[in-house]
């Protein structure tokens, strides 16, 4: 095993799409780690849907034995991390595990907000940062003017940056060699009191969960038992090790390594990421700094589109959250869509990966309601209440005021959008905008945007008003003063519960309209009028009619039709059993779909 | 109940698919249409047992395109029902046509042969429609052939319309309805386009949205159509059936009075008491089964009384002269009030049906409605 001198940590920063994984690919063939046999793109990224869509959830690392042109064997330790801004803290640990780490910026796209976003993580953990330039394969790459935004845009020396194409692998030992050059050793005792970092945790069937971490102090070995400093749990080691081709076990880990620990861990909701772990009998003074426990940002509840199916739901989640320590979730039922899951995630990359992970791996079909965030709501009497589900929403006489989640958002873009984001952002309740101009032609906006507006479908409008070239980063900053309705919605003057919302005032209308628009055109007609509302308290703040039915009959009914005819209504009499009634009128199921889909189409 | 019975004869072939329809139709080849109608001759004679003594009062040979078939073999199949089963007295004898299938001498032949009601489905008389139909006769072919038939003797011809069809306008569908009402029909089949979901249609447009007419602009459409109808001479006597007076399609009114019909071919439907059956609609299955001494059936289900009742009430509702309550209340065993008085008063209440001398009768809003309000009896 390789000492610390001979030991790098470090992770690779990149915008999606910029080149990560296919970097790390190339890393890891280059060094042999695992056979051509048993090799396929994107080797770290397990999960199928980070495969299928190029960006990476959880973190993964890897070993890699390189023999430097000095002639000596290192032992170079990749971290992994996720890349999207929902993962932040995540990314943070895993930064924290490195000494230093490789910033991938393309070479036809220059530096986007994400990118930066992830350096100034790094750059506070104090990395040392190693820019990369990648994609020079591409015809439209510009390698000095790539340098030139390193060194403006990143304050980085862009003239040290090495020029690759992970694609057709031009350069990578090149790479290699720059991190053995430039990123430090790690430091730390072996003899130290144990302080080992968690930066991930994976769930195995066979032998619990799997804790990744880094040693900052001491050591640890099989058999000596380990306690978390957060999180409180003790456990005996049973094994630890590092991850080559596969987990290849160790004696110990010591000061300076990335390795893993098994210790008949149940769940990996048993363990936080970010927590430091301990020697039981010769604890640590103090854990390690920086630790956050991961606080769910959105909020949804998940219902089974068939009602039978909430025992199938009830098991899909129960396994995900295996695997998934940010998933929280809590029994919801709803009067129009029965039982469910009242669900928190991280932000709304997590939720789409846990409802597609639902969907695809479990089978089942869903629907989701209005994403919520959690809103502080002061009442008269003093007392605060926490609320990010609308039917729990106090009576608003009691009520004296509310506060909603901020974000600070960075988002980067050619000049010439700048006109149609400032609209977006501005009617999405943007205040404090300041605008930074790093090269000529582009535009790093910062602007203060209330969550709630940034979930709501805000995203897909960005990309649509920069046709795609717009990138965006935020972070939680503040809760702030906010006039808070719940909006409620009518379907022939009775309430939807699962419909309802709580949102801004004066956003209030234009949800109300989407909503009842929506329902007009997927509800079928009624042999009545079918008033269909928006309203907050009892001001209704949005109306469209399903006009009664003036005609239903087959043009067609002969004798062979007979049987046909007389089964079909058989089976519509007990599918419309089946069918939630609100306020006498069936709503299918795809009505709360269409009204949960976002309008970006219109 | 009635005590009629009438034969109901599926011919399957078509001149070609049209891209709306999704009745069991195939192209035609005579490799397999000559087995199939000796299949049908020695079919005939095993089934008319069935008639238990009784004669046919009406004979419908539909399709398909029946009128394609030579004339010889359709009256060859009328001559054999005849002698296994016997013709009451002035049977109604239908023969659905296609326009561009029968020449004067034809229409001759199969008057001379019996057939004294001639359906002709023309399903436009507009040649920019018909040829948006993938139908291959035009307005003038359906003409000729109206007047033929007139030459030829008949004195009961029916037109089959279409609308509501992919970019017509109401007045388009209107001034299609005048040209044939021009034609002076003694009956007239009008029907709102129906969307087979395994037709080519079916998978291109939605019931309702452009570039077919929506659901208010068709109920408008429907208003005046029917007053043209009116104004003709033909009376409503069922959701898309109009007739002068005495010239009621007497096999279809049969049907709908949940009357007693035999079947015979490929894909046909019959009726006895309360029993339902169908042929596989396989031409060459259906001739091997017979050939074999089987019985092709594709289903065969003995209809509870309940069941019964609803389908009295299905049907009944789609016609002007309404249901016998009083044939439902003896299939109930005199239950009819205790099963059904809940439903009935919702219908009267609805405007939909009224209740008159021991029948259910719908009001022309209930006919338009005739669906939802078969709905309030499952």
């Amino acid at each position: 095993m390789a000492d610390k001198a001979h030991t790098r940590n470090f992770s690779i920063i990149a915008h999606i799409d910029h080149g990560k994984s296919t970097l790390a690919d190339r890393l890891i063939q280059h060094c042999g780690v695992v056979g051509e046999r048993d090799f396929h793109n994107q080797y770290l990224d397990n999960l199928y849907l980070e495969q299928e869509r190029g960006i990476t959830i959880k973190s993964q690392a890897i070993t890699l034995p390189y023999k430097a042109a000095d002639g000596q064997i290192y032992e170079l330790n990749l971290i992994d991390t996720p890349g999207h801004v929902d993962f932040t803290y995540e990314v943070s640990r895993a930064l924290m595990s490195c000494e230093g780490a490789l910033l991938v910026v393309d070479a036809s796209q220059g530096v986007e907000a994400q990118t930066l976003a992830n350096m100034y993580l790094a750059m506070e953990l104090d990395l040392t940062i190693v820019p990369v330039i990648n994609k020079i394969d591409l015809p439209s790459a510009d390698v000095e003017s790539t340098r030139e935004q390193i060194s403006e845009d990143l304050g980085l020396d862009g003239d040290e940056a090495v020029a690759i194409s992970a694609k057709d692998g031009v350069n990578i030992p090149a790479v290699l060699e720059a991190i053995v050059q430039h990123l430090p050793p790690p430091t730390g005792e072996a003899a130290a009191p144990l302080q080992a970092l968690i930066f991930d945790a994976q769930y195995d069937p066979y032998r619990g969960t799997l804790v990744f971490i880094r040693v900052k102090e001491g050591a640890l070995k099989p058999g000596e038992t380990i306690r978390f400093m957060h999180g409180g749990g003790t456990y005996k080691v049973e094994e630890v090790g590092i991850f080559g081709a596969g987990r290849v076990p160790a004696k110990e880990l010591k000061a300076g390594q990335v390795g893993y620990v098994i210790a008949g861990i149940k769940t990996v909701a048993d363990t936080n990421v970010g927590d430091t772990i301990t020697n039981a009998e010769r604890p640590a003074e103090k854990p390690l700094p920086g630790f956050k426990e991961m606080k769910p940002v959105v909020f949804s509840s998940i219902y089974p589109v068939a009602t039978d199916d909430y025992p199938d739901l009830a098991d899909a989640i129960e396994k995900l959250k295996l695997n998934d320590a940010a998933l929280v979730y809590q029994k919801d039922s709803s009067q129009a869509l029965g039982f469910g899951f009242r669900c928190g995630f991280l932000g709304l990359l997590h939720l789409e990966v846990v409802q597609e992970r639902l969907e695809r791996e479990f089978g089942l079909s869903l629907i989701l309601t209005v994403p919520s965030v959690r809103y502080k709501v002061y009442l008269s009497t003093g007392e605060m209440l926490e609320v990010e589900n609308p039917a729990v929403y106090p009576d608003p006489s009691t009520i004296d005021y509310c506060e909603e989640p901020f974000i600070k958002a960075t988002i980067f873009m050619p000049e010439r959008y700048i006109g149609a984001v400032m609209e977006l952002c501005l009617e999405r309740r943007g205040e404090n905008t300041n605008f930074h101009y790093p090269t000529p032609g582009r535009v790093e906006l910062s602007i203060e945007l209330p969550l709630a507006e940034v979930i709501y479908d805000f995203y897909d409008k960005l990309k649509t008003v920069t046709q795609g070239y717009g990138s965006f980063d935020y972070e939680l900053i503040d809760y702030r003063r906010t006039d808070l309705v719940k909006l409620d919605i009518l379907v022939n003057k009775e309430k939807v519960d699962a419909l309802a919302s709580l949102v801004h005032r004066e956003r209030a209308r234009i949800r109300a309209l989407h909503a009842v628009n929506k329902l007009k055109d997927s509800i079928p007609r009624q042999q009545f009028k079918v008033p269909i509302q928006g309203a907050i308290g009892g001001t209704i703040i949005a109306r469209a009619d399903i006009g009664a039915f003036r005609k239903d009959v087959t043009a067609k009914c002969y004798g062979g039709d007979v049987s046909r005819k007389r089964k079909l209504l058989e089976k519509q009499k007990a599918g419309k059993k089946r069918m939630k009634l609100v306020g006498d009128v069936p709503i299918p199921q795809k009505a709360f779909l269409a009204v949960l889909q976002s309008d970006t189409d219109n | 109940m009635s005590a009629e019975l009438g034969l109901y004869i599926h011919l399957p072939f078509c001149p070609s698919r049209c891209p709306y329809c999704d009745f069991f139709a195939l192209p035609w080849s005579s490799g397999s249409a000559r087995p199939l109608l000796a299949a049908m001759h020695v079919h005939l004679e095993r089934l008319a047992p069935l008639a238990q003594g009784r004669r046919l009062a009406s004979l419908y040979l539909g399709g398909g395109t029946p009128s394609m078939w030579p004339a010889r073999d359709l009256a060859g199949l009328i001559q054999a029902a005849r002698q296994r089963i016997g013709l009451a007295q002035a049977a109604e004898i239908s023969l659905e046509a296609n326009p561009g299938t029968v020449s004067q001498g034809k229409l001759e032949a199969l008057r001379q042969a019996g057939v004294n009601r001639l359906s002709l489905g023309a399903q436009s008389l507009d040649d920019g429609l018909l040829a948006r139909l993938g139908r291959r006769h035009d307005a003038a072919q359906t003409r000729r052939a109206l007047a033929a038939a007139r030459r030829a003797g008949f004195e009961n011809i029916s037109l089959d319309l279409i609308y509501g069809l992919p970019g017509q306008s109401q007045d388009m569908a209107c001034a299609d309805l005048a040209r044939a009402l021009a034609l002076e029909p003694d009956h007239l089949s009008y029907y709102e386009l129906t969307l087979g979901a395994d037709t080519p249609f079916g998978r291109l447009y939605a019931k309702g949205r452009p570039p077919l007419p929506g659901e208010d602009e068709l109920a408008d459409w429907e208003e005046r159509a029917w007053e043209l109808v009116r104004k003709a001479g033909l009376e409503r006597y069922e959701v898309s059936n109009f007739a002068r007076p005495g010239r009621r399609c007497r096999h279809n009114q049969a049907t709908w009075r949940g009357g007693d019909y035999l079947a015979l071919g490929p894909g046909a439907h019959g009726h006895l008491a309360g029993v339902r059956w169908a042929f596989v609609a396989d031409a060459r299955g259906y001739a091997e089964q017979v050939r074999q001494g089987g019985e092709p059936l594709a289903f065969r289900e003995e209809v509870d009384p309940r069941g019964r009742g609803l389908e009295l009430f299905m049907l009944g509702l789609r016609t002007t002269e309404g249901v016998d309550m009083q044939a439902v209340d003896r299939l109930l065993g005199g239950g009819l009030e205790k099963e059904w008085g809940a439903a009935l008063a919702q219908a009267v209440s609805l405007g939909w049906a009224r209740r008159r001398a021991g029948r259910l009768i719908p009001t022309p809003r209930g006919l338009t409605m005739a669906d939802a309000a078969a709905a309030l009896f499952a």
